[in-house]
């Protein structure tokens, strides 16, 4: 009881009110731009807030996560461009809902869903984070490879696309944590004489110019000017009584589907939305209304997403892996204020679990508030010129990045992980590896190298915990393969079982 | 209905790359995998005795990113992936963006010589310029208007030294 009432007695300060008040301002409207992440925008914001305490600090930079996974509906549902990757599946009903002059009922509905969504997923924060990070104590080296070798493997696996490219991504990534001093002896490596590079890659630079800068030269390299015009005509703004009913069920599959997947790390709201609306689908009495403008599956694929929240928070915080890509950012920010994420954060200060779940309950009937109020004002900001928001992107990002650490070769850091970004978008490598490979780099060698000294390999193999996690990170890379094989092959011979039945009752 | 499918489904723009673009990214995965691994033999071996010395991790790395890149590559030239689509470069895309690059450099030395204020109003006004801003609005209270946030919040409010 002491912890919970320390923890929440923390958001007692008007300052840390405010900054949660600054950070859902300022989320909503990140979250609405198409361009602007999640991601990019924690951080940037994470250059302000190094110079705050940490609970403020951490006000911001959690509620503009929060707010963000709520200010992404709108452009999906107004202009059927998704905010932050988070919200692609809200296009799948929320434009048709929009086109049927239902966008007040679309943003409304999805408003609350997200809501019910964040609220449930802060339950596992509240409730799993210490245990977790209990369990995790008993790690030794050979373990805490084994789950660093999963975090990397799940984001490969569950990301869709080549797995071969995810797999590099993470290996380059992982070699880039080797730049700076070696883990166990101190030595130096590939620095070349520069002396910001002895401590590593400075992370936030990296990120900024991975998701910042790489996204928006992506958009100056392939944007057309034709472009959606955002739906102006809202209709009613109220779900009635049935409707209210229909989307009980959706939101409760929702939330569970949005749970599972925020605990699994570097799985995000993308991959809950998605798998969500294809849940409630299967479960729906009207399946046939799934991507023609159902409540049900904008509602579904929203609750999951931001269900996300909270299990991705306390997988960061009780194992030290990311459970998303703003996770990572949080991770670098949290190092900066001396707080280390890992299994002993808990058992050092128990309190911040309370006041993390506080803030970003906080965060989330706030960002709720400000979603219900009229959103007439939104499409005229979509509508504004792409080459003001990427100037502003741009600009930010050089001035922001040369904030942290008052250097030049970060701005050149970032400016060269901008068009490493930019090669890997153009070329198919999936980014997310990358960062986490950078991330978990100095964590997974010293951890290896460890276990390896102690016992050689019979280290990793003789530990059962190892050996079982190792094992289905293995899975994550070679399941989906093999699953997608056996469904093609499947449903070429039901192809071909219909075209001979086609054929036989033509020639009886 | 799988993710997969849903996603296979989902309307996307560009097209199918050619081989040359297919095996480009392999290419550089395996060159940036040696240069790793030669990169590698340069770090100093402590004094001190240890079964795996500080060069062991990166050229693991280096050659485990060789394979892999091989096998990507091998794979794209046999049978290449099916899911990947090409958003295709817009006219004059590459053109705006080695003007964005010629912006940045010249703002990163221009920052050296000229006020912080000065040179991020130009700047701004640059970008703009390049990016397809135009009247007075894009060029003049645009650029001032950042201006004067960036100084307010970074320069007044955070003390960074400009």
């Amino acid at each position: 009881m002491n912890a919970v009432a320390e923890g929440l007695g923390q958001l007692a300060d008007p300052f840390v009110m405010l900054c949660i008040l600054i950070g859902a301002l300022a989320g909503m409207l990140v979250g609405a731009f198409p361009g602007v992440t999640a991601t990019m925008s924690v951080a940037l914001a994470s250059s302000f807030t190094l110079t705050m305490d940490p609970i403020p600090g951490l006000a911001v930079l959690l509620t503009i996560y929060v707010a963000a996974n709520f200010g992404d509906r709108v452009p999906a549902i107004l202009v059927n461009t998704p905010g932050t990757p988070a919200s692609i599946a809200t296009t799948f009903d929320g434009y048709p809902l929009a086109k049927q002059g239902k966008a007040g009922i679309a943003l409304t509905s999805s408003a609350f869903a997200s809501a019910a969504g964040t609220v449930v997923g802060l339950l596992v924060l509240v409730f799993a984070a210490i245990p977790l990070a209990t369990l995790a104590l008993q790690f030794g080296p050979a373990e805490m490879f084994a789950l660093v070798a999963f975090g990397l493997t799940m984001m490969i696996g569950v990301s869709g696309g080549n797995i071969g490219k995810g797999l590099i991504a993470g290996t380059v990534g992982l070699a880039f944590a080797a730049i700076g001093r070696d883990p166990i002896t101190g030595t130096d490596r590939f620095t070349f004489g520069v002396l910001e590079l002895s401590d590593g890659i400075p992370f936030i630079a990296a990120i900024i110019g991975l998701f910042g800068i790489a996204d928006v030269f992506d958009q100056v390299l392939t944007h057309n000017k034709a472009q959606h015009k955002p739906i102006s005509q809202f209709g009613r703004w109220w779900p009635n009584k049935a409707e209210s009913k229909e989307i009980v069920k959706p939101i409760t599959v929702g939330t569970g589907v949005g749970m599972v997947v925020g605990a699994i790390p570097a799985a995000g709201g993308d991959i809950a939305g998605i798998m969500s609306w294809a849940t409630a689908k299967r479960a729906s009495k009207h399946p046939e209304k799934f991507g023609r403008g159902s409540l049900e599956g904008l509602t579904a694929s929203d609750s999951a997403s931001n269900a996300t929240l909270g299990p991705s928070v306390t997988t960061t915080l009780a194992l030290g892996i990311p459970g998303d890509s703003v996770m990572a950012v949080l991770i670098g920010s949290l190092v900066v204020w001396g707080i280390q994420p890992g299994p002993s954060f808990f058992a050092t200060r128990p309190d911040l679990v309370y006041t993390i779940a506080g803030i970003m309950f906080l965060a989330t009937i706030l960002t709720l508030g400000l979603s219900l109020l009229r959103m007439k004002g939104v499409t005229k900001l979509l509508e504004l010129p792409p080459a003001y928001l990427w100037t502003v992107i741009i600009v930010f990002c050089m001035v922001g990045t040369f904030a942290v650490n008052n250097s030049v070769v970060d701005v050149l850091i970032m400016l060269v992980f901008g068009f490493v970004g930019l090669f890997m978008r153009r070329n198919g490598f999936p980014a997310g590896p990358l960062v986490l490979g950078l991330i978990l780099g100095k964590l997974a060698e010293s951890n290896l190298r460890r276990s390896l000294e102690i016992g050689g390999i019979d280290n990793i193999l003789g530990s059962p915990m190892a050996m079982t996690i190792l094992l289905v990170s293995v899975s994550a890379i070679t399941l989906p393969p093999i699953i997608r094989t056996i469904r093609k092959s499947r449903q070429a011979a039901r192809t071909a079982r219909r075209q001979l039945e086609a054929a036989d009752s033509e020639n009886p | 209905m799988s993710v997969s499918a849903i996603e296979a489904e989902t309307p996307q723009s560009g097209g199918e790359a050619t081989l040359l673009h297919r095996l480009v990214g392999p290419a550089v995965a395996v060159v940036t995998g040696l240069g790793i691994v030669l990169l590698a033999q340069a770090v100093d071996e402590p004094n001190v005795a240890t079964s795996f010395s500080p060069r062991w991790w990166p050229v693991s790395l280096g050659v485990l990113t060789i394979l892999l890149s091989l096998g990507v590559g091998i794979k794209e030239a046999v049978r290449p992936s099916t899911n990947e689509t090409v958003e295709s470069t817009a006219r004059g895309g590459a053109l705006k963006l080695m003007l964005v690059l010629a912006a940045v450099i010249a703002y990163g030395f221009l920052w050296y010589y000229v006020d912080f204020r000065v040179s991020t109003f130009l700047f701004v006004a640059a970008l703009v310029l390049i990016l397809g801003g135009r009247g007075w609005r894009a060029w003049l209270l645009f650029p001032a208007l950042c201006m004067i946030v960036l100084y307010a919040l970074f320069g007044l409010l955070l003390k960074v030294p400009l």
